[in-house]
């Protein structure tokens, strides 16, 4: 079965480590990359590519693996009547939650709603969330936009 | 029909929007807990959430639930089948997470994602960022399209 908590991990690391031949194995040729925040859409791995290439200040300091999660609920199963467990059916969306360090020393985190198809990244969205100062209500509020 | 975890958490988005605190309620685990990752902030239990909700400085926000934006994203369609090719409903955790977008008093405008953890039909726990939206900046403007926000 297709594991999804592995993939996740190697893309990470093959972000981290700017690995772009493993990246390009990992994503869907029609990939469609999202950032409502912004409106901004790119498209397939060349558009990928160039985001993490041409950031300014030399690109994200990208997570370690231990601070990315996916909400993958490998600890979900099914049980038959004869209480048997048996495995899922590989699912095809995920969340992932990760935290990353920009050339600015700004730390973010970063929520994107995967969509996998062929076992390659197929659709993301991405949100972008700073860290701030507690009371995050008040921070949100005196948040300079920018 | 019982109401579906996609209603639910319509029903729960839209609460929080209408300051429906009788419904909320009802819908809230007596041990919940939510987290805000991006300050380190937690809090606990009903009450908690009903104040961190009342007392926003400058007033509360404004949600847009019917925002075709507004994305639940969760295990609706979840199944097992068994080697015999029986379809099984699962146990186990559920988990959601829900997208919304919100106006701020001062008019800025967030989007809101909220992992959210139900138990016995309650949301057990929450762990909520906040993303504020923002131009497109200059340098990948030749990457990428725009797509027009209202």
């Amino acid at each position: 079965m297709f594991d999804a908590q592995a993939f996740f991990v190697k893309f990470v690391q093959a972000m981290d480590q700017l690995d772009f031949a493993t990246l390009e194995s990992m994503i869907h040729p029609d990939l469609v990359a999202e950032m409502p925040q912004s409106g901004e859409r790119s498209l397939g791995f060349e558009g990928f590519r160039a985001q993490m290439e041409q950031y300014p200040g030399g690109g994200v300091q990208n997570p370690l693996p231990t601070a990315a999660r996916l909400l993958v609920d490998e600890d979900r199963w099914a049980i038959t009547p004869s209480y048997t467990v048996v495995p899922l059916t590989a699912r095809n969306e995920f969340t992932a939650l990760l935290r990353a360090q920009y050339p600015d020393g700004r730390w973010w985190h970063i929520i994107v709603l995967i969509e996998l198809r062929d076992e390659k990244l197929y659709r993301t969205i991405n949100y972008f969330a700073p860290e701030l100062p507690t009371p995050l209500g008040e921070s949100i509020a005196a948040y300079q936009h920018g | 029909m019982p109401e579906s975890k996609s209603e639910f958490f319509r029903r729960y988005v839209q609460s929080i929007a209408d300051r429906d605190f009788t419904s909320l309620e009802t819908m809230i685990a007596p041990d919940y807990v939510g987290e805000y990752p991006q300050s380190g902030e937690r809090f606990r239990g009903f009450a908690a959430f009903r104040a961190q909700l009342e007392r926003y400085p400058g007033g509360s926000p404004e949600a847009r639930p019917n925002d075709p934006r507004t994305k639940i994203v969760g295990d609706e369609e979840r199944w097992a089948i068994t080697p015999g090719y029986t379809v099984l409903p699962l146990a186990g955790p559920e988990r959601y997470t829900t997208v919304t977008r919100t106006t701020y008093p001062d008019g800025s405008r967030w989007w809101v994602v909220s992992i959210l953890t139900l138990k016995d039909d309650r949301v057990a726990h929450a762990e909520t960022y906040f993303a504020p939206e923002f131009e497109p900046p200059e340098w990948r403007k030749d990457i990428v399209e725009i797509v027009p926000r209202d």
